[in-house]
């Protein structure tokens, strides 16, 4: 039922981040999914981070205009490093470490899609992508900074649960 | 270091990666189809809302954002329907004229386009490139390198189809090219999109007339038909050692405010 719950989240996640240019295509969006799993890296179990990351980069690859695999592989790879890291540093729940680790999986999720470009397109609009990258990161730091800032101070309350990690 | 110590996790790790190669070789062998039939038929009624919603917000907020310029932005649009107002009359005489010659001629009529309606359901994930996704796909006829218009205005083309949807790269995606055209002064080139929503008119030879607020058609090649509407010369850069003389091109959609899209099928 849980892995079922995770599942469904990951789609709408999926869904969500598949919509947001919306707002406008011109604007620089958040990317939601990616802040989520920087934010569940220490909550949830690896298996069920994992599924979480799966369920969502299979959504979308359906939006994606870089080649198929790009997402699906970025979030799940990135999974992965956040599971390593998190096992080797024992600084790596703290706050800050959690907004570098948004901001430097941003940049590398920018950088994969952005080598679905050719290199002539790449070497004329440089500046653009370190400016769209740099305010995503932004972004994802914050969002990162907010749902975390939400979630602190519900742990001093009676209906706390403990991450799946630690039962 | 720990992980050889933890083989739980080494399962997990080996099972996750397992999983993502085997949807990518899936994919890669052609058996996706299924599959995204499956994902397409239960995400699309969903994403549809949350698209109109966040349509919806990013309207509000574009129109909360200009209040201060609105009174300037009529008066200038008012300006602009007069001076078309003038040159679509001036335009009708033109065509009435030309259809007499064509009729003494025996040219042939020319046949309207076949266009198909889709709505766009979804937007790239990222934000380097650029492209939409629609709810029209190749069991409505719809193919890759299709041309694709709003207001008559082409805005991209078809990239990937599915059964039920299809993938739009729009005229503003880095990868986006098609051969184009002035339309006064002929100077063929190519259009191509550039990271930062712009577009640029290059490989012009050096001989070709381009001047500044000239539109831009498409010349027609393959699946795109000749004589849609572009967008309009901003800036001309020309300089005597170069090969070719290249312009900055605006396109005249808002691609961030599309809902409804026709795809060329003719």
């Amino acid at each position: 039922m849980r892995t079922a719950r995770l599942i469904l989240l990951g789609v709408i996640l999926g869904l969500v981040q598949g919509s947001l240019h919306g707002l406008s295509s011109h604007w620089v969006v958040p990317n939601i999914v990616l802040a989520s799993l920087v934010f569940a890296a220490g909550r949830l179990s690896f298996a069920e981070l994992a599924t979480l990351a799966l369920s969502a980069g299979i959504v979308l690859e359906s939006f994606s205009g870089a080649g198929f695999g790009v997402q699906l592989l970025a979030v799940v790879l990135l999974v992965l490093v956040y599971k390593l890291v998190l096992r080797a540093s024992t600084d790596a729940s703290r706050l800050g470490f959690q907004i570098v680790l948004a901001v430097v999986s941003t940049v590398v999720i920018g950088l994969a899609v952005a080598l679905s470009v050719s290199v002539a397109v790449l070497s004329d609009g440089w500046g653009t992508m370190v400016l769209r990258i740099g305010l995503e990161s932004l972004y994802n730091g914050l969002i990162v900074l907010v749902l975390t800032g939400f979630w602190q101070p519900r742990q001093a309350t009676g209906s706390y649960r403990l991450p799946a990690q630690m039962k | 270091m720990n992980s050889r110590r933890n083989p739980r996790l080494q399962r997990t790790t080996i099972l996750v990666l397992a999983s993502t190669t085997l949807v990518i070789i899936i994919h890669l062998a052609g058996w996706w189809r299924p599959i995204q039939i499956v994902v397409d038929g239960v995400t699309t009624p969903i994403v549809r809302s949350f698209t109109g919603f966040t349509r919806w917000v990013g309207g509000g907020l574009s129109t909360a954002g200009s209040l201060g310029t609105l009174a300037r932005d009529n008066a200038e649009l008012s300006r602009q329907l007069s001076e078309r107002d003038a040159q679509i009359a001036s335009l009708r005489e033109v065509e009435a004229e030309n259809q007499l010659l064509r009729t003494q001629l025996g040219f042939q009529k020319d046949q309207p386009l076949n266009l198909v309606g889709a709505h766009v359901i979804g937007y790239s994930p990222d934000n380097v490139r650029r492209n939409l996704v629609i709810d029209r796909g190749a069991r409505d006829g719809i193919k890759v390198g299709q041309a694709v218009v709003s207001s008559g205005v082409l805005i991209g083309k078809v990239e990937h189809v599915n059964d039920h949807t299809a993938q739009i790269f729009l005229v503003t995606d880095p990868e986006f090219r098609v051969q184009a055209m002035g339309q006064s002064g002929r100077a063929r080139g190519i259009i191509r999109g550039q990271l930062g929503s712009g577009l640029r008119f290059e490989q012009i030879a050096q001989n070709e007339k381009i001047d500044k607020d000239e539109y831009v058609i498409s010349a027609g090649s393959d699946l795109v038909p000749k004589g849609l509407l572009i967008g309009r010369v901003e800036t001309v850069d020309r300089s005597d050692n170069e090969i070719f003389q290249a312009a900055s091109v605006k396109s005249l959609v808002d691609v961030s405010r599309l809902e409804l899209v026709y795809v060329v099928q003719s």
